[in-house]
């Protein structure tokens, strides 16, 4: 038993592994005849998922690292790494696996099958929007490619993604929204990971080890368990960070020092010089303004400006950020102190006094949505709502935005929230941002501060505060 | 194949950096933006040109420079950019120009802010550097500035707590414990103070002008984020929901807020309103977070990794400069920071605790202390758990760092397959309690609960073996864990209690972790209910 133990190397345990993870899902074969279709209107699934986006299940995995760098799904400086992890890290890796070639080779494979699925599934800026590759095959313009990138990354998106379509449909069969396969898959590629990392690791010292090991368990839960949240990452993204560096700062005194040394730290230097340009760019503009130009001018608030060198107190710059009547509202709200309050996305409650015992969020109108189900008169919801304590209603205007279902599941929701309030005689509105067209005459605008109605460009707001009488 | 691979491998690099480049310029269209309506071209040179000035200059007279300069010093050239960068906006953002008293009036802030967060910063490195003395840490000079502030922020959060619990948190309860701890190190802080702002810095021989760059650079940066930080309130979603919220009720209840999930941090930040009444130092608080993940970083890579100290730099500034750490440093101020920096201040404890657990495995006859004692009471390994069960009340997500903990440890003892069996089981008890549910994926995997015993078998399957291999490496490890697991346990336990009090003893795992919250009810029952006894009582 002893001298057969030994002879237990980590491939035949990754064999074994492989094996029982596939038995595993036989069983769930047979067991699951019908694959459920899960497509229901579902908070998580509208708020937490759509950083990882709805492509079938696997592939929604797969394309994580992609899905981080690329922000196509959830798109904002928040999310927003850089592109120097996804560029150097497998680089790196391949520099590390001279003496094992096939690997290496093989490695280079993987890799380019796993950009293959992930431009396939994924989705390009196109008409300032971001569509889905499947979709940007079947448009014929060119579109408004002002960016220099375009002109080399849409060709090789056209033809990757009219390849890809078959896959495509292949992976929504078998895959789908819901499979037993996934969970095996990676898995199993977990331990494949950890098996190169053995092999590229051969020659480095117990430390390097530890810190890659480190680094790709903790990428390998967050792959699992946070549906792509970056910050949820932050550890792996700061250790990889030392890892890309020490990496490029090491030199090895083998024959080949051109290859190992003068191209390494060329193509890794060049990355982070570049990197460092651009980030300087974007950090000295207006995280704030998302793809608007007022981002590159006005790098500091403008309210907020006023307010740090004493121009404008605190009451200004409220009403500077939240103009259309808020710092009123706020005054009648927080002259109150039971009333409660039944808030829909928006981050007013901040403001409002003791609104930890005040105010419901409603967030993804869950909630809402169940009202709604039984109550169908729109009154009579008020009139519960009000028999409930609400007095007041808090809605952000871009609740919507939100939504990257492909059912548009919140979206409807919102409008038909919208519609509940819209000429309803139990509602009055204390307070919007958002502005609106009131004449008929189209030489003679009338802006008035309203919710209903065509918003005037640059004035759709953000917030309402309605009371309800 | 061997001549082949270089080749294919420069081949395949210059294609993949170039796509991977040209892919995230093409989906980021803000960096075209930017660069094309850009107005602060001469703050941008500014900026860059005197780090390269600086790079340039301290590469040439490294000598020179090394003998004038000091810590305090290095601040300026990032102070008088900061006025810069107001007056300048200032003058192209608004009607009227910068007077010289607004740009006085913007520093004096900052100055003050910064000030009132280096005093909480400095007591909690004060109490840490203390208990770390007492319990006879032998650390490298960065990591045990780094691990101090780590421990140091926990004694107090943690004091701050029980103060919480018995809603006394006013400033002249937590005012005087700061000060406590301050004069608890007095002379340790003197020293420091010193070491920091007047002694000459002796840098390593091998900085040259990539670091100098890299330092001048990030100086800039980190003091910008600190000036952007004096807001009226802040300005992010999931601040002013929830992340600087929790700082202002907790300061209007003096204490703890019933229900939300663990707020280690938030009760950190709510310092700033106890102790100086100034929503900025909240904001401050949660921006300091980014600001000792650097000093984290920098003790890893120069302490841990032996980098260059080049390159240890260069990564700070990467790492400072990247969008989403950018975001969260003054647009929108949440705990995911501190929690960096606490994961940071263990990453370095655990290799710590290698190094020295490797020392008492080797037999030494003159020590008096049992080897057992040693192994399993050992302080790396206290204050390891300690820690991972304070990062624990600032986030759940730290049980990635617990687990991967738990799996190195076994792969110090056993190799590649001791790592891949605990990974395993750590899985496996990942699915079991199925936190794979909390991001709602758990429901599209039809064989998750097949995989999970799949993953049990493996993972005892190699446990097994392993015992059969080394049964006394094995038992050690299993203690190793279990150390540390309890010590983690026992630094969660404040926050289960509480969160188990506030549910009314409702023992629910949901509860246990998220609480219960004061929020008013507005389910269709309750509303329902209460809607038919209004109709009853006005007759309908």
């Amino acid at each position: 038993m002893g001298i057969k133990l030994k002879h237990i190397s980590l491939p035949r345990i990754l064999a074994l592994l492989a094996l029982l993870l596939v038995l595993s899902n036989v069983i769930v074969a047979q067991a699951q005849e019908e694959v459920k279709k899960i497509e229901k209107a579902d908070a998580v699934r509208e708020e937490i998922q759509r950083y990882m986006g709805y492509e079938p299940l696997l592939p929604r995995y797969l394309t994580l690292p992609y899905d981080a760098t690329s922000n196509s799904n959830v798109f904002g400086p928040y999310v927003d790494i850089g592109y120097l992890f996804m560029a150097l890290i497998p680089i790196l890796f391949l520099f590390g696996l001279k003496k094992k070639p096939w690997i290496g080779i093989l490695c280079m494979i993987l890799l380019s099958i796993l950009l293959y699925v992930s431009i396939g599934s994924g989705k390009i800026f196109f008409n300032n929007n971001f569509i889905h590759t499947n979709e940007f095959i079947k448009q014929s313009a060119d579109g408004s490619e002002i960016l220099f990138p375009s002109k080399i990354i849409t060709p090789i998106y056209k033809s990757i993604g009219q390849s890809y379509t078959g896959i495509d449909s292949f992976l929504n069969k078998f895959s789908g929204n819901a499979d037993g396969l996934t969970y095996p898959i990676l898995f199993l590629l977990f331990g494949f990971m950890i098996f190169l990392i053995r092999q590229r690791t051969h020659e480095q010292n117990n430390t390097k080890k530890i810190f890659i090991l480190f680094v790709a368990f903790f990428t390998f839960m967050w792959m699992l368990l946070t549906a792509g949240i970056i910050w949820y990452g932050y550890p792996m993204i700061a250790l990889s960070i030392l890892l890309i560096l020490s990496s490029i700062s090491s030199t090895n005194e083998s024959e080949d020092k051109l290859f190992d040394n003068r191209f390494k730290k060329l193509i890794g230097l060049g990355s982070v010089a570049v990197f460092i340009g651009l980030s300087m760019v974007y950090r000295l503009s207006n995280y704030g303004f998302s793809r608007n130009i007022d981002m590159a001018k006005k790098i500091i608030d403008i309210g907020e400006l006023k307010y740090q060198s004493g121009r404008q107190t605190k009451r200004d710059v409220l009403e500077g950020f939240f103009p259309g009547g808020f710092n009123d509202a706020m005054a009648t709200i927080n002259s109150e102190d039971e009333s409660l309050i039944y808030r829909v996305g928006t981050v007013l409650p901040f403001f409002v006094k003791k609104n930890d015992r005040r105010v419901f969020s409603d967030d993804q109108l869950q909630n809402f949505e169940r009202l709604r189900g039984h109550f169908k008169d729109k009154n009579t919801l008020i009139e519960v709502l009000k028999s409930g304590g609400y007095k007041y209603i808090f809605v952000d205007l871009l609740t919507f935005t939100v939504d990257k279902t492909p059912e548009k599941t919140l979206e409807n929701k919102y409008k038909e929230f919208m519609r509940v309030l819209y000429q309803n005689p139990k509602v009055k509105l204390l307070a919007t941002n958002r502005r609106v067209n009131t004449s008929q005459d189209p030489q003679k605008p009338k802006p008035e501060y309203r919710v209903f109605g065509a918003p005037l460009p640059g004035h759709f707001g953000h917030y309402a505060i309605f009371e309800l009488l | 194949m061997k001549k082949v691979y270089p080749i294919l491998l420069i081949l395949f690099s210059v294609f993949w950096v170039a796509f991977v480049l040209l892919d995230y310029l093409q989906k980021h269209p803000q960096y075209a933006l930017n660069i094309q309506f850009f107005q602060y071209w001469d703050l941008y040179s500014l900026a860059i040109g005197h780090a390269l000035l600086g790079g340039g200059l301290y590469a040439f007279y490294k000598a020179k420079i090394s003998s004038i300069l000091r810590g305090g010093l290095m601040l300026i050239p990032g102070v008088i950019l900061v006025g810069i960068t107001f007056a300048l906006v200032l003058n192209r953002g608004t009607d009227t120009s910068a007077a010289f008293n607004e740009i006085l009036f913007i520093l004096f802030n900052y100055f003050l802010v910064g000030l009132q967060v280096f005093f909480i910063i400095l007591s909690t490195y004060s109490i840490g550097s203390w208990a770390l003395t007492r319990f006879r840490f032998k650390l490298d000079k960065s990591s045990t500035v780094a691990v101090s502030i780590a421990a140091g922020i926990m004694i107090v959060v943690m004091l701050a707590f029980l103060l919480g619990i018995f809603k006394i948190l006013y400033w002249f309860t937590l005012g005087p414990i700061l000060i406590g701890c301050l004069a608890l190190g007095f002379e340790n802080n003197l020293r420091f103070l010193k070491r920091i702002s007047i002694d000459v810095i002796k840098p390593s021989k091998s900085l040259g002008f990539i670091g100098a760059f890299s330092l001048l650079l990030l100086l800039f940066v980190v003091q910008l984020n600190l000036a952007q930080n004096i807001s009226p309130f802040p300005k992010g979603w999931d601040s002013m929901a929830l992340y600087v919220k929790l700082p202002t009720i907790i300061n209007d209840y003096h204490g703890l807020v019933r229900g939300y999930q663990p707020y280690n941090w938030s009760l950190f930040m709510s310092f700033g309103l106890i102790l100086f009444n100034s929503l900025e130092t909240v904001l401050a608080l949660s921006y300091v977070g980014g600001v000792l993940c650097l000093l984290a970083l920098y003790a890893i890579g120069k302490d841990i990794l032996k980098m260059n100290q080049n390159y240890t730099l260069l990564s700070l500034l990467v790492f400072y400069l990247i969008p989403s750490v950018g975001f969260q440093s003054y647009q929108e101020q949440k705990v995911d920071l501190g929690l960096l920096f606490i994961v940071l201040s263990l990453v370095i404890l655990l290799f710590a605790w290698i190094k020295e657990n490797k020392k008492i495995l080797t037999p030494d006859s003159d020590s008096v202390v049992p080897q057992g004692l040693k192994l399993f009471l050992n302080p790396y390994l206290v204050l390891m758990g300690l820690l991972t069960g304070f990062a624990f009340g600032i986030k759940l997500t730290t049980l990635f760092t617990y687990f991967c903990i738990v799996a190195i440890m076994w792969f110090v003892e056993f190799g590649f397959l001791g790592f891949l069996g605990a990974a395993f089981l750590c899985c496996f008890a990942i699915l079991l309690v199925k936190l794979d549910d909390m991001s709602g994926m758990r429901e599209y995997h039809l064989s998750a609960n097949y995989v999970q015993w799949a993953l049990l078998l493996i993972g005892a399957g190699s446990f097994a073996y392993l015992f059969i291999q080394n049964s006394t490496g094995f038992i050690r490890t299993i203690k190793y864990s279990l150390v540390y697991s309890i010590f983690f346990g026992l630094m969660a336990m404040p926050w289960v209690t509480k969160n188990f009090i506030d549910s009314d003893m409702k023992i629910s795992f949901q509860y246990i972790l998220n609480g219960k919250t004061n929020t008013p009810p507005a389910n269709l029952k309750y509303l329902k209910n209460k809607y038919e006894r209004q109709q009853k009582r006005n007759g309908n």
